[in-house]
């Protein structure tokens, strides 16, 4: 044998014990295709970056050279190498260990412990799951080792290393564990870097692994004489003053021009520069206002909230709830019933306020909208109300907006606040619109949203309490002031990974009838929640055993079968838990000789353009995870 | 046969040995399959030139070779690689290889970049000399002499020397 032949057959046997797996063929597909798409987006964004380049440069190279020398200068010094970043990209960092993010990433964009946008964030306490983010986010998550849920990011980083003498570790990157209906709403990628001896906890979520690749491969050491911004937010100024010392940077405790708000000593919210920001350490941190994000956020403190067009103002500090208890606000609240009506029997904490918008034409509202009296015109538009009744503790006060049938209704203790509310009524002008909702159904909300001419994004929430397919919450929140065009996402319940992998073995059993499905013999099949048929296990190979007459069912003619209702939607289903809303109005739960007293799993489709397109298919699972009924149930047009 | 088939289809035929190839060129095992996908996924992006390549192989092995390059610049422009974690608390690795596969792996350890990716595209991918020249953008002549030098260096390898008929002498 040669010296070659020899190599090769060791090889071969070194590689016999090595490990085998099969290629995921479907996630690089998928994830080509989506490099693709991004390749032609970053190719349009290049384009337009070197058009800037050219007119900026055309503005540098104005100044007479030596102006441009001592630039040059300025920039050696004061820049050291580990400092330098690309165009476009810049470094934040904690405790003396700084990365490379995209120059726009936000500081602490996050609602719920949730990102919001791309953004950095400077973890406290306990993150949220990752797979409940808005979809599309990518986030860079700063820790200290000490946190009680860094433990899962220190068991993940197995691969030893150093930045110039500093220990590191690093995972590799990884997919989050968030497949099934969720996988377009998910980060999928997550890596992680540790520094223990800087106590730092650094992870990236993205959908793009070459983001996380990129921020964390960026680590770098911050040089003598520089310090990252400690994120102040949240401190009082005595905390700050210690926080900005303990970094080698000095604190300006002074209030910020125009406020009034350091007489109470408020937390700080954001601070100039921004959290992470790496600066030299003579640098003065200042606290600062945080940007208003939306036109909502008035300077006064109070906020701007209402339904459509209208809008009162309320104080800043009220909350905005889909649903709830109308009648018995534990805290100010800006409600959106569907209708008037006693909502929880109980006691009212006194000093409580609440707003209510009601679509006055609500059969609910007649009786009031009746008894209301012209009171003439705001910005030109007509209203009624009713004379505003002191009651025992609560001052109550109506007013009534007909030509946008709207009634909103105030109550509170003090009856200067039910007057104030009342007064502020106004108009918004053009191009802005406050987030509509219908309470409860994101579907019809979803609608209400798009016609309100602002875009929806929906997003899924596992969890396994309360009705499924529910709408917890907008965001902004529903009442909030937007400009149109703006996008609204809507926070929808849907089912936890247990439940989703039932629905995983149905739908594969839907493209595959032959291979067999997850079931408990017979299985009930069922149309709009009434029995229609039980098949049995061996029946249910037969894929026309599936098909049910629909001829009379919500204003229907044909068949239907549940089987081809998934293989249509191709995979592009939601799944909720417990009892849903039919589209439109209400649902049904189906009796117990379809049901088998099962738990309710729903697959509906998660893009339809209106009811006629809505469908679904109602899974009843057993304890042991086995399908017992199939119901079907078809939007009305 | 549509695109996606034959990707799907090349895919199939050579992931595992694109996997281990990766593993002989000094990939970590946890990060192989990481380094094959990102290969890959630029494979499929740019698949119509790969369709089009003179050597289909030539050119899935160096963009495979060229991104763990660039990994190795990336993330170690200023972080290095060390044995040891600095946390005490290590999951072991529950993958580890075989003696053989170590000892070779610790032999090819031996060898600089270059000789490695030759030695391992010539005699584990079974590259012929042109496909491995044009896989890593080098003449025949010079994969040739590296061969040589190669082979030379992993005979005095006391690491595989000990191998029962292991030994490449």
């Amino acid at each position: 044998m040669t010296r070659e032949q020899d190599t090769r057959q060791l090889f071969q046997d070194a590689a016999a014990h090595m490990p085998r797996t099969q290629p995921p063929l479907e996630e690089l597909i998928r994830e080509g295709r989506r490099t693709k798409r991004l390749r032609g987006t970053a190719l349009v964004m290049t384009a337009a970056a070197s058009v800037a380049v050219v007119a900026v440069g055309g503005f540098l190279i104005a100044p007479t050279l030596s102006s441009t020398d001592s630039l040059a200068k300025d920039s050696a010094i004061t820049t050291p190498e580990a400092l330098s970043v690309p165009p476009g990209r810049r470094l934040v960092g904690m405790n003396g260990i700084a990365v490379e993010v995209p120059a726009n990433w936000g500081v602490n964009e996050i609602r719920c412990g949730q990102p919001t946008r791309d953004t950095v964030v400077f973890e406290r306490g306990q993150p949220a799951r990752s797979c409940f983010l808005a979809s599309k986010v990518s986030s860079l998550h700063l820790a200290t080792v000490g946190l009680r849920f860094t433990r899962e990011f220190l068991g993940m980083a197995r691969h030893g290393g150093a930045i110039e003498d500093v220990g590191t570790s690093r995972s590799a990157i990884a997919r989050l564990g968030c497949g099934g209906v969720l996988e377009n709403q998910c980060p999928a990628f997550v890596g992680s870097l540790v520094v223990p001896t800087r106590d730092v906890v650094m992870w990236v979520n993205s959908q793009d692994r070459f983001v996380v690749e990129d921020i964390l491969g960026s680590a770098r050491l911050i040089p003598q004489g520089y310090a990252a911004v400690p994120d102040l937010s949240g401190l009082d100024e005595t905390a700050a003053t210690k926080a900005a010392e303990e970094a080698g940077l000095s604190y300006d405790s002074q209030c910020p021009d125009g406020t009034t708000r350091c007489d109470v000593d408020p937390p700080i919210q954001s601070t100039d520069p921004a959290a992470g920001s790496v600066v030299s350490v003579d640098t003065t941190v200042r606290a600062t206002e945080p940007p208003s994000s939306t036109p909502a956020e008035s300077v006064d403190g109070t906020r701007l909230v209402g339904m459509g067009r209208v809008v009162v103002t309320v104080p800043g500090g009220w909350a905005s709830e889909i649903g709830g208890c109308v009648d018995l606000p534990q805290r100010n609240t800006v409600y959106f019933p569907a209708e008037l009506m006693l909502t929880c029997a109980g006691k009212r904490p006194q000093d409580t306020s609440s707003v209510r918008f009601y679509d006055s034409t609500s059969q609910s509202v007649a009786d009031l909208v009746s008894q209301a009296k012209p009171a003439g015109r705001i910005d030109g538009v007509a209203v009624s109300r009713i004379p505003t009744e002191r009651g025992a503790g609560i001052t109550e006060g109506v007013l009534i907006v007909p030509n946008e049938d709207l009634l909103i209704w105030v109550d509170s203790p003090t009856p200067s606040t039910v007057s104030d509310i009342l007064e502020s009524v106004s108009l918004l002008p053009e191009g802005l619109v406050a987030i509509p909702t219908s309470e409860g159904q994101w579907q019809s909300t979803r609608e209400e949203i798009m016609e309100a001419g602002l875009a929806v994004e929906v997003v899924e929430v596992p969890t396994d309490e309360g009705p499924g397919g529910r709408l917890i919450e907008t965001r902004p929140d529903v009442g909030s002031v937007v400009s149109v065009g703006s996008t609204v996402s809507l926070m929808v319940a849907t089912a936890s990974d247990e439940n989703r992998s039932v629905v995983n073995l149905f739908h594969r059993f839907a493209n595959n009838p032959t291979g067999g499905g997850p079931f408990d013999t017979p299985i009930s099949l069922g149309l709009g929640g009434r029995l229609v048929k039980t098949i049995t296990t061996e029946e249910s190979y037969d894929e026309d055993a599936w098909v049910i007459d629909v001829t009379d069912y919500a204003e229907r003619d044909g068949t239907v079968s549940a089987l081809e209702l998934l293989r249509q939607s191709d995979g592009n289903f939601r799944v909720v838990t417990g009892e849903h809303r039919g589209c439109p109005g209400p649902g049904a739960k189906a009796p117990l000789d379809l049901s088998g007293g099962g738990r309710l799993l729903s697959i509906q489709p998660r893009q339809f353009d209106s009811c006629i397109d809505w469908w679904s298919v109602d899974l009843y699972v057993n304890d042991v995870q086995q399908v017992v009924g199939v119901d079907v149930h078809l939007g009305s047009p | 046969m549509d695109a996606d088939e034959e990707y799907s289809a090349y895919v199939s035929a050579r992931w595992t040995t694109l996997l281990r190839s990766a593993i002989f060129l000094g990939c970590p095992v946890s990060e192989a399959e990481d380094l094959v996908q990102a290969t890959l996924v630029k494979c499929y992006v740019a698949w119509n030139k790969v369709r089009k390549a003179h050597d289909k192989d030539a050119y899935v092995y160096r963009v495979l070779v060229n991104t763990h390059t660039s990994n190795r610049r990336r993330f170690w422009g200023r972080e290095r690689p060390s044995a040891d974690l600095p946390v005490a608390a290590v999951v072991s690795d529950a993958t580890a290889s075989s003696d053989l596969s170590d000892s070779v792996q610790r032999a090819l350890a031996g060898l600089n970049r270059q000789s490695r990716a030759v030695v391992v595209l010539r005699f584990f991918a079974d590259l012929t000399e042109q496909q491995t020249a044009d896989a890593l953008g080098i003449p025949t002549g010079t994969v040739k002499s590296r061969l040589s030098r190669a082979l030379d260096h992993l005979a005095e390898d006391p690491n595989l020397c000990d191998l029962p008929g292991g030994s490449p002498r």
